[in-house]
C-alpha cells in the first residue's frame, strides 16, 4: 500500500525512526516479499496427518488380501525410515530449548512417533503381546513417547505423552471398570487423576526450577491444572449427596490460590483467568448447594440476583487484575 | 456511523503495520515504543484468553438478568409476547452503546457478548413475530431475511464486527434467494445463477469499498491481528 509507505516517510522526516530502519522498510517497499511460512507448514502438517489416515483407511479395507505381518512391516519401516532421519539429522541435546535443524525434522518427527504408537496399538490388537496387561501395553509406548519428546525436543510428542500418562493411569487403576462398564465415574478413577494432575503440575514446577526444558513447563502446567480442577469438580459431584462433598470445593479454592500464585509471579494471565473461572465455579457451586438445602425456602430469587451480580463483580476484579499483571 | 474513536482506529491500524515491521526486524523495539506514543490507542483490548472469560462471564450475568426480570414481572404476562424479548434485546443494545462509549472497550469480550445477545434477542423476537402472523411461508422467509440483513448491516458498520458482517452476506444471500422464488417454476430452474450473480455483485462491491479509506476502520479485528505477516506496507 502506497499511503502506507507515506506514513513510513512521515516517521522518517518526524524524527521517530532512525535512516538504517527506513532504508529496511524502503528496500521491503521496492521488493515486496510473500511470506508463504504458513502455508508450507500447514501443508506438510496436513500432509502427514492425510497421509497417516489414508494408509489406515487403505489397510483397513484391504485387511484380507494384504496379512498382517507385511502390514506391520510397512508401519515398522515407515516408522524406522523417519527415525534414522530424524537420529541422523538431530542437534546434540541439550538442556534448554533446542532449534529443530530443518524446517521438515519435527513433521518427520511426527510421522514417525505416530507409526510407532500403531505400531503398537496393532501389535497387541492383533497378536495380543501384552495379553491382558493394559498397564504394560500403555506404559511402553508412554515411556517412548516421553523419551522422543524429551531427547528431539517436541512439545507436540509431550503432549501425546502426557495423554498416554492418563491413559496408563486410568487403565491400571481399573481395567476391568472401565473396559467392562466404559464408565469413568468411580472414586479410584477420580483418585488416579487427582494423582495425574498434581504429578504435571509438580513436573511443572520442576522443570521450572531446575531449567531442564523449561519451555515444556507451559505444557505441563496447561494439562496438569485443567485435569486437577475437573477431578476434584467430579469428585464433588460424585459424592454429592454424602456429607463432606464440599471439601472437595476447598481443594479447588486451595489449588486456585497456589496456581494464582505461581502465575501471577510468572506474569500469566491465563492461568491466573483459570483459577478465577474454576474457582468461581466452585464457590457458585457451594452457593447453589447451600441454598437449596435449607428447608422450606424458595432460594430461586436469591440466586437469579447472585448470579447476575456476580459476573460482574467478577470481570471488574479479572480487569484490575489484567492491568496489574500487564504493569508489573 | 461507527461507534468508534476514528483517530484511534487509525492509530491502531498504523500500529499494526508497525508492529509487523518490528517483528520482521526492520524497526527496534525504541522506535517501535517512540511510534506508539506518538500515535496512541486508547481502547480497551484485552488478551484473547481475557477475552474469552469476559465474554463467557457476560453471557451468564445477561442470562440471569434477563431471567430475573421476566421473573419479576411473569405475572403481567410480559413474556407472552415477541415485544418482551425484543425489549429485551434493545436494552442490551443500550448498554452495549453506553459501555463501549464510557469504557473504549473494543473487542473485550464483553462488547462481543452484549452484542451477540443484543443481535440474537432482536433477531428472534422478530422470527417470533413473524410465526406469530398469518404471512405465507415464503412471505415470511423474505420477511426474516430482510430483517437480519439491515440489522447485520447495520451492527457491521456500527460496531464493525466480523461475525455481524457474515450473518449480513448470508442474510443478503437469502434475501436474494427467497425474493427469487416467487417467480414460481421459472425461478427454480435458474435460481444457481441468479445466486451467482448476486455472490458476483456482493464481493465486487465489497472489494470496491474496502479500496476506500474509510475501510480503515473496518480492518479485520478478530482474534487481534493474526495476518502479521501481509500487513507489511
Amino acid at each position: 500500500m502506497a499511503e502506507n509507505y507515506d506514513f513510513y516517510q512521515k516517521l522518517h522526516t518526524d524524527g521517530l525512526i532512525g535512516d538504517e530502519s527506513f532504508a529496511k522498510i524502503t528496500e521491503r517497499h521496492l521488493h515486496p516479499l510473500v511470506s508463504v511460512h504458513r502455508e508450507v507448514k500447514a501443508i506438510l502438517y496436513l500432509g502427514i496427518l492425510l497421509l497417516t489416515t489414508g494408509l489406515g483407511i487403505l489397510i483397513y479395507k484391504n485387511i484380507d488380501s494384504i496379512g498382517h505381518q507385511i502390514i506391520l512391516l510397512l508401519i515398522a519401516v515407515i516408522s524406522g525410515g523417519c527415525f534414522y532421519y530424524c537420529f541422523k539429522k538431530r542437534r546434540p541435546f541439550g538442556t534448554g530449548k533446542v532449534q529443530s535443524p530443518n524446517a521438515f525434522f519435527d513433521y518427520i518427527l511426527l510421522l514417525g512417533t505416530i507409526t510407532l504408537v500403531t505400531f503398537v496399538g496393532y501389535i497387541q490388537y492383533q497378536y495380543n503381546i501384552f495379553g491382558s496387561h493394559y498397564g504394560l501395553a500403555t506404559f511402553i509406548p508412554m515411556l517412548a513417547l516421553f523419551y522422543i519428546a524429551y531427547y528431539f525436543d517436541h512439545v507436540g510428542i509431550l503432549t501425546m505423552a502426557i495423554i498416554n500418562l492418563g491413559l496408563w493411569m486410568g487403565v491400571s487403576v481399573t481395567p476391568r471398570q472401565l473396559l467392562l462398564e466404559g464408565t469413568f465415574n468411580s472414586q479410584p478413577v477420580i483418585n488416579a487423576y487427582i494423582t495425574f494432575g498434581l504429578l504435571l503440575i509438580a513436573a511443572a514446577l520442576a522443570s521450572q526450577k531446575f531449567r531442564f526444558k523449561s519451555h515444556f513447563k507451559f505444557t505441563y502446567y496447561h494439562y496438569g491444572v485443567h485435569v486437577t480442577f475437573i477431578s476434584l469438580l467430579a469428585g464433588y459431584f460424585f459424592n454429592y449427596n454424602i456429607g463432606g462433598a464440599a471439601f472437595w470445593l476447598f481443594g479447588v479454592f486451595g489449588l486456585a490460590g497456589i496456581v494464582a500464585y505461581d502465575a501471577q509471579k510468572n506474569r500469566q494471565f491465563y492461568f491466573v483467568l483459570l483459577c478465577v473461572l474454576y474457582g468461581y465455579f466452585a464457590l457458585s457451586c457451594l452457593i447453589v448447594q447451600m441454598l437449596t438445602s435449607v428447608q422450606n425456602s424458595d432460594p430461586f430469587g436469591i440466586l437469579l440476583i447472585y448470579f447476575t451480580a456476580s459476573p460482574v463483580a467478577l470481570i471488574i476484579t479479572l480487569i484490575h487484575l489484567n492491568k496489574k499483571l500487564k504493569s508489573a | 456511523m461507527i461507534i468508534y474513536n476514528k483517530t484511534w482506529l487509525t492509530n491502531l491500524s498504523l500500529q499494526r503495520s508497525v508492529k509487523a515491521h518490528h517483528q520482521a526486524g526492520h524497526i527496534t523495539t525504541e522506535e517501535l515504543k517512540r511510534v506508539e506514543t506518538a500515535y496512541p490507542v486508547g481502547f480497551y483490548m484485552p488478551g484473547i484468553f481475557a477475552r474469552v472469560g469476559f465474554f463467557i462471564l457476560t453471557c451468564i450475568c445477561l442470562s440471569f438478568s434477563s431471567g430475573l426480570l421476566t421473573l419479576m414481572l411473569i405475572d403481567a404476562h410480559v413474556s407472552d409476547t415477541f415485544g418482551w424479548i425484543m425489549f429485551l434485546g434493545l436494552s442490551c443494545y443500550i448498554v452495549l452503546e453506553i459501555m463501549v462509549k464510557t469504557k473504549h472497550y473494543f473487542g473485550s469480550g464483553i462488547d462481543d457478548a452484549l452484542l451477540y445477545t443484543a443481535a440474537g434477542m432482536l433477531g428472534g423476537g422478530f422470527v417470533w413475530l413473524i410465526s406469530d402472523s398469518k404471512l405465507s411461508d415464503n412471505s415470511a422467509a423474505i420477511a426474516v431475511s430482510l430483517f437480519f440483513c439491515v440489522l447485520a448491516i447495520y451492527l457491521t458498520l456500527r460496531f464493525a464486527d466480523m461475525l455481524t458482517s457474515v450473518a449480513a452476506g448470508f442474510s443478503f444471500l437469502a434475501l436474494v434467494f427467497f425474493s427469487w422464488q416467487y417467480a414460481g417454476s421459472f425461478a427454480m430452474a435458474t435460481t444457481p445463477f441468479i445466486m451467482m450473480i448476486a455472490s458476483v455483485v456482493l464481493y465486487s462491491t465489497l472489494t470496491l469499498i474496502s479500496k476506500k479509506p474509510v475501510a480503515v476502520y473496518y480492518a479485520n479485528n478478530w482474534l487481534g491481528w493474526p495476518l502479521r505477516s501481509r500487513q507489511l506496507l
